[in-house]
């Protein structure tokens, strides 16, 4: 009697084991296949909103060459329009400080090099159009050096406030990095109105034939 | 079922001679019926219980009757990453037709008649320092590329990996800087999804060709230092990853095509 039953659980468990090791690998094969469609999803969304961002650069060209066609047309002097312009320019590449709504960001521990360079091009990436690091304007042809900053370091962005804001409390995300290690909560404002200064000394000309 | 026993047998006699066979063949068949029996019922358990484990194992992973994540297919996503992407094209030539639009109206005559020579030079400086004109001089090409073989993390060039380079090159303050066709302002970001390399959002594809305009030499400099792209450096020796650096004397990046039209940005100052 023993004798069968022993039978009788050795052939349960062996036909159990056999079909879940089939249906294992099954399954990675098909979570594989997963991983790859979810990644193709994340692509597929990034482009979207990229296309999106496109869209919408594409709107303000528009109004900008409307705006110039306006002023070439118009019987007035184009003085005033293109100071504007200049003046834009100027505060968008770090030639003078500027002002705006954004985020102000600061972390209570040391920052790797890598750490600081990711967080300021995801900032870019949800659209801030200056940036800063403790007061001192960043730009991408000048040095960065995270280690001069200290223990605490405060970021500011110009931009979308929210936008900025949400993009940063993602999960997983800079938030959530910064939190690791640090003796206290990572502190995200946001404002209705930062300033950042110009930058410290503009990229030389000495290069250009 | 048993032969039944020989006649005399049943009674208890034994006849030798005649006897034998048909007591062989009883004993024999006797012999049969229990190995059937012995045999039989472990048989019988075997199968039982092989059925019941597969009952078990088929119910445990059983699928729902309703799919309760539906997901694309990787078909479609490909599609529509497909269609994406031609849209991108479409708009991105648009872009370029906009820019070259605006450009052909400052220059035009109805224009630059009512800018004076300072307002116009100041103009053009400023969309230079903003990246959006051609800009040549001397500098150097930084170029990136996948090391050969089975793809793994470490063979892979990143875009975290674009990213330090470009920091690198920063630290020599160059006038200006593209990744292939793509000139890098200071509203542009280097992403990735997965392993697909994204810069202002337009997908790159390796070898990456890094332009950096400037101090040739310097740059060259930090690029080489091992102390600098540590990680770099070592999968270049290890995985055999292209990381060269070769200095131009002549080199043209293109202007950056993108709107800089800043939305939330405003000047501290206006002339």
């Amino acid at each position: 009697m023993k004798h069968y039953t022993a039978v009788f659980i050795v052939a349960t468990l062996l036909a159990f084991l056999t079909v879940m090791q089939y249906r294992t690998a099954e399954a990675s094969r098909a979570g594989a296949d997963r991983t790859d469609a979810g990644l193709l999803a994340a692509a597929d969304a990034h482009l979207y909103r990229g296309n999106r961002k496109l869209s919408a650069d594409i709107a303000s060209l528009e109004q900008q060459r409307a705006e110039m066609a306006q002023i070439a047309n118009s019987s007035g002097t184009a003085e005033s329009a293109v100071n504007t312009i200049v003046a834009n320019f100027e505060a968008l590449s770090g030639q003078s400080a500027a002002s705006g709504p954004g985020i102000q960001l600061i972390a209570y521990r040391r920052l790797e090099q890598s750490e600081l360079i990711d967080i300021l091009n995801v900032l870019r990436g949800l659209g801030a159009e200056a940036l800063a690091v403790n007061g001192e304007r960043i730009s991408l042809t000048a040095p960065l050096d995270a280690s001069q900053f200290g223990d605490t370091i405060t970021i500011e962005a110009i931009g979308q406030a929210q936008t900025l804001a949400d993009g940063l409390k993602t999960k997983g995300g800079i938030i959530d990095q910064l939190r690791r290690g640090s003796p206290a909560e990572p502190t995200l404002t946001e404002a209705a109105t930062l300033t950042v200064p110009a930058l410290q000394t503009i990229p030389g000309q000495r290069e250009l034939n | 079922m048993t032969r039944p026993l020989p006649p005399l047998a049943r009674q208890g006699h034994f006849c030798f001679l005649s006897d034998i066979p048909p007591l062989l063949r009883y004993t024999k068949s006797v012999a049969f019926a229990i190995h059937q029996k012995r045999v039989k019922i472990p048989l019988l358990m075997l199968f039982v219980g092989l059925f019941v484990g597969l009952f078990f194992a088929a119910q445990l992973q059983a699928e729902p009757t309703r799919i309760t994540n539906p997901a694309l297919p990787k078909e479609s996503l490909a599609e529509m990453q497909t269609g994406l992407l031609t849209e991108q094209e479409e708009l991105r030539a648009k872009q370029r037709v906009l820019q070259q639009e605006i450009s052909d109206l400052e220059k035009s005559g109805k224009l630059s008649g009512k800018l004076t020579a300072s307002l116009t030079s100041n103009l053009e400086a400023a969309k230079t320092s903003a990246g959006l004109t051609e800009i040549d001089g001397r500098g150097v090409e930084v170029v990136l590329s996948d090391a050969r073989g089975q793809a793994t993390a470490e063979r892979l060039i990143t875009a975290a990996d674009l990213r330090d380079v470009i920091a690198t090159l920063a630290e020599s303050r160059p006038i200006a800087l593209a990744i292939g066709n793509e000139r890098l302002a200071e509203t542009s970001s280097i992403d990735a999804v997965g392993d697909t390399i994204l810069v202002n959002n337009t997908r790159m594809l390796p070898p990456f060709r890094i332009f950096a305009l400037g101090d040739a030499v310097a740059m060259r400099g930090k690029l080489a230092n091992p102390e600098k792209l540590q990680n770099l450096h070592h999968r270049q020796s290890s995985v055999g990853i292209q990381f060269d650096v070769f200095e131009r004397s002549s080199l043209t990046i293109p202007a950056y095509t993108g709107s800089l039209y800043p939305k939330y940005l405003a000047p501290e100052v206006v002339r």
